[in-house]
């Protein structure tokens, strides 16, 4: 009964945001071909130079900040461009789990066509069966499947790890299945947990909802050549499923490209590309973690307050936690990837922020960065 | 203790260690990392083969890449035992053979 609440509520809250939603804007500057740039000069320039690309530590060791590219973008221009350790402007740069938001995306433009619904069983559109029938695509985007999953990276045991038995060991050729095949450790929709499982479990229901005419393409035809990420690569399992959990790669512009498309509320250049109010339903504490069945795995994560495979820079007052980012306004949330991977938007500053990295150890202030962009952003003239 | 020894029973350690859980050993995980990332850094994000070196580095080091650039292929073997190879795939990236 819970759940079905929060169900209504979810699509309340969706039909409300469309109501809010405004069309796509007019006399805001897009990109074309390339970003327009207005690059900031002075102080605070030196001060973002020093701070993101100052290396702290041994670079052959992996040590301290290690940033690869930022790409600033303030009203549609590029005010802030750097590159380091190899790197220059037409370098792809793995996204990791920046990822999972473009999945997010590509989702509302198959719900957009009707292709399935937030409310659809997986056992709608993907072979399972079963109590994995109970899980819908809203679970999914929620992170809350409950299915049994440990998210564990490098610095844990890799044989404990389900995200890398299903990247690189026994689940890397078929992963959905992997995925599916773990069963459930809780109700679905009961709790969030954060997991990659669910990411790519997703991409296989989205491809199979989509049919055959568009699983091979849906990326390129839904996002990428609509925004002209004319850099992108999505790479696959060995059964041909998008690793929607972690292999976008792009260059930092065209990662821009992505924040900006969600920075104008799923627009772009006049045409609604995401449908009206995804992007707002995506930004909003997710109902699996609304349950508050979860906050022992957030606390632990110290990550932003989950939203729909986009994380949120709101406090969560029963916890008495903060702001992820207090330097940012409440309205700023992100795509974050391992290693530092992060496309920040802020759309109360008309600002979005990429940055790629290979940070391994977690030194990097992300505060620090969002303030030193958003200085940038003051001082950029109209 | 010969120096050829020592890895072979650093790789049984291994396997048995991991017995548990999901059944793959960090040899294996660690070569399949090694092919698939590496060919990604190469001919996705089109570094050098020393910055790919550097990237695809994991603990325990034990994996080696061999690189067939013409094919875009990358061959990697650990210990002299398990081996994997990725392929390179145009727009999809790389992906395990």
């Amino acid at each position: 009964m819970q759940r079905l609440v929060l169900s209504c509520c979810m699509v309340a809250s969706l039909l409300g945001a469309r109501e809010a939603a405004a069309a796509c804007p007019a006399g805001v500057t897009w990109p074309a071909a390339d970003w327009p740039e207005a690059l900031a000069e002075g102080p605070t320039v030196a001060a973002a130079d020093e701070y993101l690309f100052t290396l702290t530590g041994r670079d052959e060791d992996r040590e301290g900040i290690r940033t690869d590219g930022v790409v600033i973008v303030h009203r549609g221009r590029v005010i802030y461009e750097r590159y380091a350790r190899g790197y220059a402007q037409h370098n792809r740069h793995l996204a990791w789990s920046v990822s999972k938001s473009f999945l997010n995306a590509m989702v509302g433009v198959g719900v957009g066509r009707g292709a399935l619904t937030v409310d659809d069983s997986i056992c709608d559109h993907y072979d399972a069966d079963g109590e994995l029938c109970d899980i819908t695509v809203g679970d999914l985007l929620d992170w809350g499947s409950g299915i049994d999953w440990n998210e564990g990276y490098e610095d844990d045991p890799y044989y404990l790890s389900s995200v890398i038995a299903m990247l690189y060991g026994i689940g890397s050729g078929d992963m959905a299945a992997f995925v599916a095949a773990q069963g459930l450790a809780e109700a679905p929709g009961t709790i969030y947990r954060y997991s990659s499982g669910d990411t790519v479990l997703l991409s296989a229901v989205l491809a199979s909802a989509l049919g055959s005419d568009l699983a091979d393409d849906y990326p390129w035809e839904f996002i990428f050549d609509p925004i002209g990420m004319q850099s992108a690569m999505f790479e696959r399992d060995q059964v041909g499923t998008y690793v929607g959990s972690s292999y976008v790669y792009a260059t930092p512009r065209d990662l821009a490209r992505f924040g900006y498309l969600f920075l104008r509320d799923g627009c772009w250049d006049g045409q609604q590309i995401v449908p009206e109010g995804w992007v707002a339903a995506s930004t909003q504490p997710n109902p699996s973690f609304q349950m508050g069945n979860s906050y022992e795995h957030f606390l632990r994560d110290g990550d932003a307050v989950p939203g729909r495979h986009w994380w949120l820079n709101l406090p969560v007052p029963d916890l008495a936690h903060e702001r992820r980012w207090p330097a940012a306004p409440p309205d700023t949330f992100a795509g974050l990837g391992h290693w530092g991977q992060t496309i920040f938007v802020v759309p109360s500053a008309d600002l979005v922020l990429v940055r790629t990295a290979d940070d391994r150890e977690s030194g990097f202030d992300q505060n620090r960065y969002l303030e030193l962009a958003l200085t940038l952003a003051a001082e950029d003239s109209p | 203790m010969t120096r050829r020894a020592l890895p072979v029973l650093v790789a049984l350690a291994l396997a048995a260690c991991n017995a548990e859980a999901y059944d793959n050993n960090d040899a294996e995980l660690a070569v399949r990392q090694k092919a698939k990332e590496m060919c990604s850094c190469l001919f996705v994000m089109e570094l050098t083969e020393q910055e790919c070196a550097a990237w695809t580095r994991v603990s325990p080091n034990v994996a080696k890449a061999t690189i067939d650039r013409q094919n875009k292929r990358v061959h990697a073997v650990a210990l002299g035992f398990w081996a994997a190879d990725a392929r390179f795939d145009g727009r999809h990236g790389c992906v395990h053979d």
